[in-house]
């Protein structure tokens, strides 16, 4: 018998029969033929932060009942980012020139984008787009503007300096300006919104309008 | 990562286990990077390399737009400015930084992976979503320090084939073989191929393995490949000798592996001990030694 230890939670752990874990532990069988087998414990845990080191050893209860036990060994954890759009889509219908509209969670006509971190470490965010309105109201314009706000309590650390508020203009493509920062990984707690405000030129002419907005991750 | 444990040799019998690390984003449905950021010394008219894993989370099929920008965004080659990548792909994304003779400091530069969310309608605002590389530059230096090039030296084009070994490393590691991956820059400007012949250990326990030929192009830095056959050798520190053969010159380079005895004796001298052959170089001895140099370097003064 063969058990995993790790110190992953804080303390040291020992994944044996009691609490299983990572295919620890687990009973070692001796091919008959070749006199050796290969086996494996895998570790995968998604909750632990990039940079993370997390020290682990292997007991090992020997033929005769002696439980023997290697060296404490470690490993770090790489930082990944990685972020998702959950709502990636805003259409605002049909305008008249001179009216504004805004993005709203209360009605859903329309909802604003809403930006996830998946990576396993803060992240921030830039924003940037391609122009909405060409006949000369080009980014960064006031009928083009954005906000950032929680979708989630707790999502950055500081409502106050992570987020952008009030409504500020869209940057042009190539000039990105922050639209978040310090936005938090974990599960519960790791969705902002993007919110925006546009309000249609006088002299802009009728038909389709659209833009290409992009969201850009980096490491916090 | 993985790590491979060799894990007793009882009595009888070999038990082996194989500890393996997999490290995956708290959640699917998103392009992911890793690693995002990297240091690196400036060094006049050098070049440093470096690389990322991006991975393709989504269920489907996705277009990815690389390209740089920040201060440094001029210098950088990319070998791909767009890839297609399929549902769970992972891929190694590699550029270079070709450093002018100055730069301001400190300054960096951004490698940006984009892609567009996966709903687009017309007549509306659509999301793209871009993950960045950071790279930073702070100090003048003469190593580079890249996610590559860590021991790239010199670093100065010019003159002819020059060959240096830029990193040299164990990737996977199986029981039985180990993959060597060395790093070489070519610091001349001449193009040259390079061979190499890798001796490993001392004594009673000596391994051999050799890497065929390959062009490098002045400037460029190129990965050599050979498998080290590690079965049966007990753990300790050993010693590797690199010869790496070029033009009309060998160059030797000392490494050091680490094999390590993680265990202890059980009763009836069951000897258990833990093998691992690290994935990473544990020492590097600098000093190069130029064997044969039957070609003067420098030209006669006429």
């Amino acid at each position: 018998m063969a058990w995993l230890a790790t110190n992953e939670t804080g303390e040291w752990f020992n994944y044996t029969n009691d609490r299983p874990k990572y295919g620890s532990p687990i009973n070692i069988t001796t091919n008959p033929i070749t006199g050796a087998n290969i086996t494996n414990f895998t570790w995968s845990n998604s909750t632990l932060e990039g940079n993370t080191t997390v020290q682990w050893k292997i007991y090992y209860n020997d033929s005769s009942g002696n439980i023997n036990e290697t060296d404490v060994f470690n490993f770090s954890i790489t930082p990944t980012i990685s972020i998702s759009t959950l709502i990636s889509t805003v259409e605002f219908g049909p305008l008249t020139a001179g009216i504004s509209n805004y993005t709203m969670t209360i009605d859903g006509s329309p909802l604003p984008f809403v930006i996830r971190n998946d990576g396993n470490y803060r992240a921030n965010l830039t924003i940037e787009s391609t122009n909405l309105f060409p006949a000369g109201n080009l980014n960064p314009t006031l009928f083009f503007m954005f906000n950032s706000s929680l979708n989630e309590t707790g999502s950055v650390w500081n409502t106050a300096t992570d987020l952008i508020n009030p409504f500020t203009r869209v940057a042009a493509s190539g000039s990105p300006v922050k639209f978040a920062t310090n936005l938090n990984w974990t599960d519960i707690n790791d969705e902002i919104r993007g919110h925006l405000n546009i309000t249609i030129p006088v002299n802009e002419s009728a038909g389709g309008k659209s833009a290409e907005i992009t969201f850009t991750a980096s490491q916090g | 990562m993985k790590l491979i444990i060799n894990y007793g040799f009882l009595v009888s019998r070999l038990v082996v286990f194989i500890f393996s690390f997999i490290l995956l984003p708290a959640a699917a449905h998103a392009l992911a990077m890793a690693p995002a950021q990297a240091e690196t010394d400036f060094v006049p008219n050098s070049q440093a390399t470096f690389d990322f894993e991006l991975i393709n989370n989504e269920n489907w099929a996705v277009s990815v737009d690389l390209y740089a920008r920040g201060g440094l965004a001029e210098y950088v080659k990319l070998n791909e400015e767009k890839i297609s990548m399929k549902p769970h792909e992972s891929r190694r994304i590699q550029f270079a930084i070709n450093f002018p003779n100055k730069i301001a400091l400190p300054s960096s530069a951004f490698v940006v992976a984009r892609t567009a969310a996966r709903t687009q309608k017309s007549n509306a605002i659509n999301a793209y979503v871009a993950l960045e590389f950071a790279v930073t530059v702070k100090n003048i230096g003469v190593k580079p320090r890249g996610t590559i090039g860590q021991f790239s030296a010199k670093g100065f084009a010019g003159g002819p084939a020059d060959i240096e070994i830029v990193d040299v490393r164990f990737d996977n590691v199986g029981r039985e073989t180990a993959k060597l991956i060395i790093d070489v820059k070519n610091i001349g400007s001449e193009d040259t191929d390079v061979s190499a012949d890798i001796k490993l250990g001392d004594g009673k326990i000596m391994r051999y393995a050799k890497v065929d030929p390959v062009s490098v192009t002045g400037s460029a830095t190129r990965r050599l490949i050979t498998y080290v056959d590690v079965k049966d050798m007990p753990a300790g520190s050993y010693d590797a000798e690199v010869l790496l053969k070029y033009a009309d010159q060998i160059k030797k380079q000392l490494v050091k592996l680490q094999i390590i005895e993680a265990g202890n004796y059980g009763r009836g001298g069951e000897k258990l001990y833990l093998y691992i052959v690290v994935g990473a170089l544990i020492a590097f001895n600098v000093v190069f030694v130029v064997l044969i140099a039957s070609r003067s370097r420098g030209k006669p003064q006429d």
